[in-house]
């Protein structure tokens, strides 16, 4: 259990740091983006890319959550901060890119599991009266 | 004689400032008494005003998708257009904010698992303001309530979220 814990933490954390890295590698055209076919993911990108605010928002949310998990500090926060952005990867690849769903449920159920480890710690929100 | 005199003034004083010293814990606790009743009676009005907001929101999302009433037209800049024909291109995630909303609404109502609530409305909320800060100034001020009563129920019940925050489990 303690080593499974330690191996998706730093998996998590890497794979967060990795695709960081990569957008910021094409934000400063290191690397050129991948062109991607029209279709909905296309649309959903443009959208995204509209909101000005919501790229750099997750990938600095990632890169915190990931530094947390790769320390093994305040990891059981960083799985709360980072879980809304796990269940989005896991849902837009399910609705809109099947080929990259598995990396999406790695991300998804990585992060369940490092919670379930530290579950714990959640008990005081599931207090029905405060 | 001078020294009998002294100690009547000093005792005279220790027991002025003895009972000004009791006033003053009286004040303060009726002050205190206050506080903690604003706080709570502030506490009931933000919760419900809250619900009621997201609830008037996920009725008007389910009567509109449902095609009973045609979309109020809305005047968008250019960039909060191409952001809405993203989201709904990504089929899943309206029905999910407003699932999520939804499920906060209820625990808000009932008072009960509200700290749960607060969590999961919270990336919702932040998204929203930061979204109409960025590209929609206009509709701000209804954002900025949203987020700043989640903060204040999260707030209210921050001691629930203090085992949230260990270094080391």
């Amino acid at each position: 259990m303690k080593i499974a814990y330690t191996i998706v933490r730093i998996l998590l954390g890497v794979l967060f740091i990795f695709s960081a890295t990569m957008l910021v590698l094409m934000k400063f055209g290191v690397t050129s983006m991948p062109e991607m076919p029209d279709g909905p993911m296309k649309t959903f990108n443009t959208g995204i890319m509209a909101s000005v605010y919501l790229l750099p928002l997750i990938k600095i949310t990632e890169v915190s959550c990931a530094l947390a998990f790769l320390t093994n500090r305040y990891v059981v926060l960083a799985s709360v901060v980072v879980c809304p952005i796990t269940v989005n990867i896991f849902l837009t690849h399910a609705f809109l890119a099947p080929d990259g769903l598995a990396v999406g449920a790695f991300v998804l159920f990585g992060n369940l599991f490092l919670a379930y480890v530290n579950r714990e710690h959640y008990k005081g929100l599931f207090v029905p009266k405060a | 004689m001078l020294t009998e005199n002294t100690t009547k003034v000093c005792l005279y004083q220790r027991l002025k400032s003895f009972t000004l010293h009791l006033y003053c814990i009286k004040v303060y606790f009726k002050l205190f008494q206050l506080k903690t009743i604003i706080m709570k009676i502030a506490y009931i009005i933000v919760r419900y005003l809250l619900a009621l907001y997201l609830l008037v929101s996920c009725v008007f999302y389910v009567v509109i998708t449902a095609g009973l009433m045609p979309p109020p037209p809305m005047e968008m800049p250019p960039a909060m257009i191409t952001f809405f024909a993203g989201v709904t291109a990504s089929i899943y995630l309206m029905p999910l904010i407003k699932i999520v909303e939804f499920i906060s609404v209820i625990t808000f109502v009932t008072n009960r698992y509200v700290a749960l609530g607060a969590v999961i409305l919270f990336p919702i909320s932040v998204n929203l303001f930061l979204l109409e800060a960025s590209i929609n100034q206009k509709n701000i001020l209804s954002s900025a309530f949203i987020i700043v009563a989640n903060l204040f129920i999260a707030y209210v019940n921050r001691e629930q979220y203090k085992s949230l925050f260990v270094a080391k489990p």
